[in-house]
């Protein structure tokens, strides 16, 4: 029953090794999106991670500048330079702003222990890689928000900031910050 | 992900930085006053990230070795459509 659909196959060599060619390159495609599917550029080479049982360990990037430390998911060398990358594999989209800021924060530190700037860094949600630019913008959030932290460590009271009530449901601390939530 | 604990004596971490933006009672509650959060939810975010890391590294080198694959497959058929042009 099967032979009328191999028979242009037989009669045509050529064509059955065009045809197994094709089913070589499917598969190769195949693999490829499920390679990609993690949200790291294929084409980008791993510098560093930070997670255990794998080469290129992180080691954390300091700044004396900014009295800034940190240690990226990710470092992926992308043309020559070092990119960082935050992976929130939990996580889907929209981009949260707090991690925007986690990311501008190790764009700094990128910057300052590599001497270039890395022009954008790579958010990983589940759902989709988000390419954060690394603007001046950014940059400025990121100081405002490592003063803030700065003078609350030195005693500045945190009541003055608002309480993001919207927030609180996906809070590790709403028991204890609001007791009967 | 987390920044260690011994690094921030001194300086502030990035991951502080995100607790800040995030609420800056939570940055409170985690960092001045060294109160662990739930801790179920941390421990299923370290598991999330390793997770990924095993499965970004896996799928890269299940690729290597299918492009590798691939180039020897191609190759041999090529050699084969030349054979059958003789």
């Amino acid at each position: 029953m099967r032979l009328p659909i191999l028979a242009p196959f037989l009669l045509s060599p050529r064509l059955a090794l065009a045809a197994l060619a094709s089913l070589v390159l499917l598969v190769w495609l195949g693999v490829f999106l499920y390679a990609r599917s993690t949200g790291l550029p294929i084409s980008a080479r791993i510098v560093a991670v930070d997670q255990r049982g794998w080469s290129a360990p992180a080691r954390p990037y300091t700044s004396m500048r900014y009295h800034l430390v940190g240690r990226p998911d990710y470092v992926v060398s992308v043309r020559g330079r070092e990119i960082p990358v935050e992976a929130k594999p939990t996580r889907r989209g929209p981009v949260r702003p707090w991690d925007v800021v986690q990311l501008g924060a190790y764009l700094l530190l990128t910057e300052e222990a590599t001497h270039q700037q890395p022009r954008y860094g790579l958010l990983v949600y589940r759902d989709r890689t988000y390419r954060i630019r690394n603007s001046r913008r950014l940059q400025r959030t990121v100081l405002q928000a490592l003063a803030q932290v700065q003078a609350a460590r030195a005693g500045q009271a945190i009541e003055r900031y608002p309480l993001p009530r919207a927030r609180c449901a996906t809070c590790g601390y709403r028991r204890r910050c609001r007791p009967g939530f | 992900m987390a920044d260690s604990t011994s690094e921030r004596d001194e300086h502030s971490t990035a991951s502080e930085l995100a607790a800040w933006a995030f609420c800056p009672r939570a940055w409170a509650w985690r960092y001045r006053d060294g109160v662990a959060a739930d801790d179920e939810q941390l421990a299923r975010g370290r598991q999330a990230h390793q997770r990924h890391a095993d499965e970004v590294f896996q799928r890269r080198r299940l690729l290597r070795w299918v492009q590798l694959g691939v180039l020897v497959l191609l190759a041999g058929l090529a050699l084969a459509w030349f054979l059958v042009g003789r």
